[in-house]
């Protein structure tokens, strides 16, 4: 009985063989070619993975890492660039002609004072401050040497209080203030030493960094710490930073804190609410 | 899709990518603040800590992170694909890692960086899927079964 189908040939079942081999021999490849790939897509996931771990572990690090003195300070190029073209007289910095002035009053190693200085207060002043709109003043204070005494230097946040007012007479104290703040440690530990403010002092162009050393003990600056605590009280403030915005040369009236002081856009609507007037 | 026309598509997001980080970086040295939808959150992220990376600000980064991953579309063979989908897919990395900082310590979105995110993931999803689907065959480019 016949299937209707010619009987094939040795020759042609040998090449039907051959082809079913290269066949199978091609998806084999193909697969381990696959294979390969998707170990390459793992292993670039695992490199990213790495990194991003490394960048979590030294940012992380570093923000615990201020208070210690290791290679440049943190922020010193920045902070150079920033108060670039911006006259300085004392702690205060900005045009005189500026038609407003904002008042903050601070402590070198209060937090909080960091968070505002390191987040909101270099977008202001490249916003309002080296446009000729506003003026900044810094008075400063050291409440926290009483609320976190360290028997090893009680008074560590007047000794970095000192340094930045006497980096003032040298028109270099909002440079002074925040590099510090860039580089503040733990606010329970001592750590204003002349050896850590002269590390910090190196990284101010310009700065005589022996001569605002020496110039801490003057009694004029005395006098101002005493005068700025003065007018906190008289202003009512409990904890700082607190801040007076109103116009150059005439009434200056509190700001109210916000909820998030590192917040420039919080700071941003009450000097353009006031610029409006 | 063949690999030609997945280069083009991830061209043509990196454009946009582009053209969002070329934004943010100008925002970023100008001073000014970013036109925001919601109120004040891409002030808030573009004046936070996190907004630099070792003094560099991540706009800068994520413009570079464009540059290179356009120029990895122009290596021919698997060297380009494995160097897009590995450039592709550490910027995704860093741009979920940003988002998080976002969420969880900034507090605010920034829609520019959201929008920045997205279009790295997408760059990230065809990255990867031109790396595993490997160089063209007669079935994925119509043009090597002509020939």
């Amino acid at each position: 009985m016949s299937t209707g189908q010619p009987r094939k040939t040795k020759a042609e079942r040998r090449d039907e063989a051959r082809e079913a081999r290269k066949q199978a021999e091609q998806s084999d490849a193909a697969a381990a070619a696959k294979k390969r790939r998707l170990w390459q897509l793992g292993g670039i996931v695992a490199i990213a993975a790495a990194i991003i771990i490394a960048i979590a572990v030294v940012t992380t690090s570093s923000d615990s890492g201020g208070g210690t003195q290791s290679g440049t300070p943190n922020g010193a190029a920045e902070i150079t660039e920033l108060f670039k073209g911006v006259p300085q007289e004392g702690l205060i910095a900005g045009s005189k002609t500026a038609p407003l002035t904002l008042v903050e009053f601070a402590d070198m190693k209060c937090p909080v004072c960091q968070k505002f200085d390191v987040n909101a207060m270099p977008t202001l002043i490249r916003k309002y401050v080296k446009t000729g709109k506003l003026r900044i003043e810094l008075r400063l204070l050291h409440f926290l040497d009483a609320q976190t005494p360290d028997t090893t230097n009680p008074g560590d946040s007047e000794a970095a209080a000192r340094w930045v007012i006497a980096s003032g007479q040298q028109s270099l104290g909002w440079n002074a203030a925040e590099l510090f703040y860039y580089n503040q440690g733990d606010e329970a530990t001592a750590y204003s030493t002349d050896s850590y403010l002269t590390w910090l002092g190196t990284a101010i162009p310009g700065l005589n960094s022996k001569q605002a050393l020496a110039a801490r003990s003057n009694p004029k600056i005395t006098a101002q710490l005493a005068l700025n605590q003065q007018q906190f009280e008289a202003n009512g403030f409990t904890g700082t930073p607190s801040f007076l915005l109103g116009t150059t040369g005439g009434s200056l009236a509190p700001l109210a804190m916000p909820s998030d002081v590192g917040d420039a856009s919080v700071y941003s609507d009450a000097i353009d609410a006031e610029l409006n007037k | 899709m063949s690999e030609r026309r997945l280069r083009r598509t991830i061209g043509v997001l990196t454009l946009i990518g582009f053209a969002i980080a070329t934004y943010l970086t100008i925002i970023h040295y100008s001073g000014d603040a970013p036109l925001c939808l919601a109120s004040g959150g891409c002030e808030k992220v573009q004046s936070s800590e996190w907004a630099k990376l070792f003094g560099i600000p991540v706009a800068v980064i994520g413009l570079s992170g464009y540059v290179l991953i356009f120029i990895s579309l122009f290596v021919p063979g698997e060297s380009g694909r494995l160097l897009t989908a590995t450039l592709a897919i550490v910027g995704f990395a860093f741009s979920a890692y940003l988002t998080y900082r976002e969420l969880f310590d900034i507090k605010a979105i920034c829609q520019w960086c959201v929008g920045n995110a997205v279009v790295m993931t997408v760059i990230a999803v065809f990255a990867a899927w031109m790396l595993i689907r490997g160089p063209d065959t007669e079935e994925t480019d119509p043009d090597l079964a002509e020939a």
